[in-house]
This record gives C-alpha cells, structure tokens and sequence, in this order.
C-alpha cells in the first residue's frame, strides 16, 4: 500500500514545486523551486529503481543548469512582467482532463505491457553495453553538440571590447 | 490504480503545467522554465516505461541520458540568447521582440 503512495506524494510535491516556479512573484524563488522539482524528478528515478539516471539527473539539472539559471537570474534582475492569460488556465485544464482520460483508457487496454510488474533491479551492463555497442557514434555527436553549444553560448554572451 | 498509470498522469500533469507556463508567460526567463518542465515530463515518461516494459532497461536510460544532455545544451545557449536580449533592451519580455517581425 505504501508503495502507491510515495509516488503519488511525489507527483504532488513535484507538481506544487513546478505551479510555484511559475508562478512565484520572485524569480529567485522561482529559480529555488524550479531546482527543487528537479530534485524530484530524481528522487522518482530513484524510486523506479534506476539511481545511475538519478545521479545523472541531480548533477545536470540541480547541479548545473539550476545554478547557471540562478545566476542568470541575478543579472537579469527580478523583471516585472507577470501578465498571465487566465483564459487558458481554463483551456489547459480541459486539454489535462482529456489527454489523460484518454491515456488511462489507453493503458488499461495495453495488452502486451505489464502496467504492475517491474524488471528486476538496475544493471550497469546493461546500461554500458547499450551506450558502448548501441549508441557509441550518438555519444560523439553529442559532445560535439555540446561544445558547439558551449561555443555559442559564449559567443552570444560575451561582451564586445570596443577597441580604441 | 496500478503503478505505471501514476507514473504516467504524473508525467501528463508536469507537461500540461510547462504548457501553461509557455502559453501564458511573457518573460523569457519563466518560458525557459516551462520549456525545462517539459523536457523532464518527457524523460519520467521514458523511464517509467522503460521501468516497465518486458525487456531493455538499458536503451531507454541512455536516451534519457541523451535528453538531458541535450537540455543541459538548449538551458546554456537559451540563457545566453536571455542575457544578450535583456544586454540590448534591458527587459526580457517576448511580446516585446519583434524585430524580425515581417
């Protein structure tokens, strides 16, 4: 019984962390509940049994991109603009309530996935013969993707010096 | 309710909040935000089938992987193309880039 109910606390607490970082006069706090709902996002990843994925999770998201958010944050200032669109709150919710009614009918007649049963624990062979033999090409491309994307953001946010 | 379900309605809320956020925010710092709730829906969904689906654990982890490496990649140039805009303007709004507007 226990078991239904932890990931269910955890949709919740991630869902008010994800309302709140929209949502939250401030963009500091914005930014600090932002990095919380990364956390728990690791935090399901743990729990489904994949703790390589999480770690992965925590050292990108909270460790990296939340930082790098927060200080931008603290160049750009707080900002001023909050106008919302309160019409489409009402959108979304509908847009919400069907897609997942439709998903649930959906895996409630998925034959061929067992929607209660897991596979046995995490294994790191898996994991590393999937990313050597499967994906080892895909690794290079993205790191090249990577450092052009370092090379751009620096590029896009350096400061011109204005030669004398 | 059996567990995958929660997986899965929990992965459908987060990405219908980070719809709602890119919808409805003007500041490009909260839309960065939404984009950022998006991706992560998207990987809880990829982990939590790949949780439990018959067979491969580790394919799927890997392209999870994948995504937030790529995410890591679009939050830096994103954040970038913020500072330079807010360098030009002093704001952040979109509603207020419309230079190459035809």
């Amino acid at each position: 019984m226990v078991d239904i109910f932890i990931p269910i606390i955890l949709v919740a607490l991630s869902s008010i962390a994800a309302l709140f970082s929209l949502e939250s006069k401030s963009l500091v706090y914005g930014a600090i509940s932002l990095a919380m709902f990364f956390v728990g996002l690791s935090l399901f990843f743990f729990y489904l049994g994949l703790p390589y994925l999480a770690i992965f999770q925590l050292a990108i998201y909270v460790g990296a991109i939340a930082v790098l958010i927060m200080f931008t944050v603290m160049v750009v200032g707080e900002g001023t603009s909050r106008e919302g669109r309160p019409r489409l709150i009402v959108l979304g919710l509908l847009g919400f309530v069907v897609i997942v009614s439709s998903l649930y009918f959906a895996l409630s007649y998925f034959g061929s996935v067992s929607t209660t049963q897991t596979q046995p624990g995490f294994s790191m062979q898996l994991l590393t013969a999937a990313l050597i033999d499967h994906y080892g090409l895909l690794i290079l491309v993205l790191g090249l993707l990577l450092t052009a994307a370092a090379f751009g953001a620096v590029a896009l946010a350096r400061r011109e010096v204005e030669e004398s | 309710m059996n567990d995958l379900v929660i997986y899965v309605v929990g992965s459908t809320l987060f990405f219908a909040i980070g719809i709602y956020g890119l919808l409805s925010k003007r500041s490009a710092i909260r839309m960065l935000f939404a984009i950022e709730i998006i991706i992560n829906a998207a990987n809880l969904n990829i982990a939590a089938f790949a949780r439990y689906a018959p067979y491969d654990l580790g394919g799927a982890q890997a392209i999870a992987m994948f995504v937030i490496s790529i995410a890591a990649a679009e939050a830096a140039v994103g954040l970038a193309i913020i500072i330079e805009a807010f360098r030009l303007r002093g704001k952040v709004n979109v509603d207020e880039m419309n230079e190459m507007k035809g």
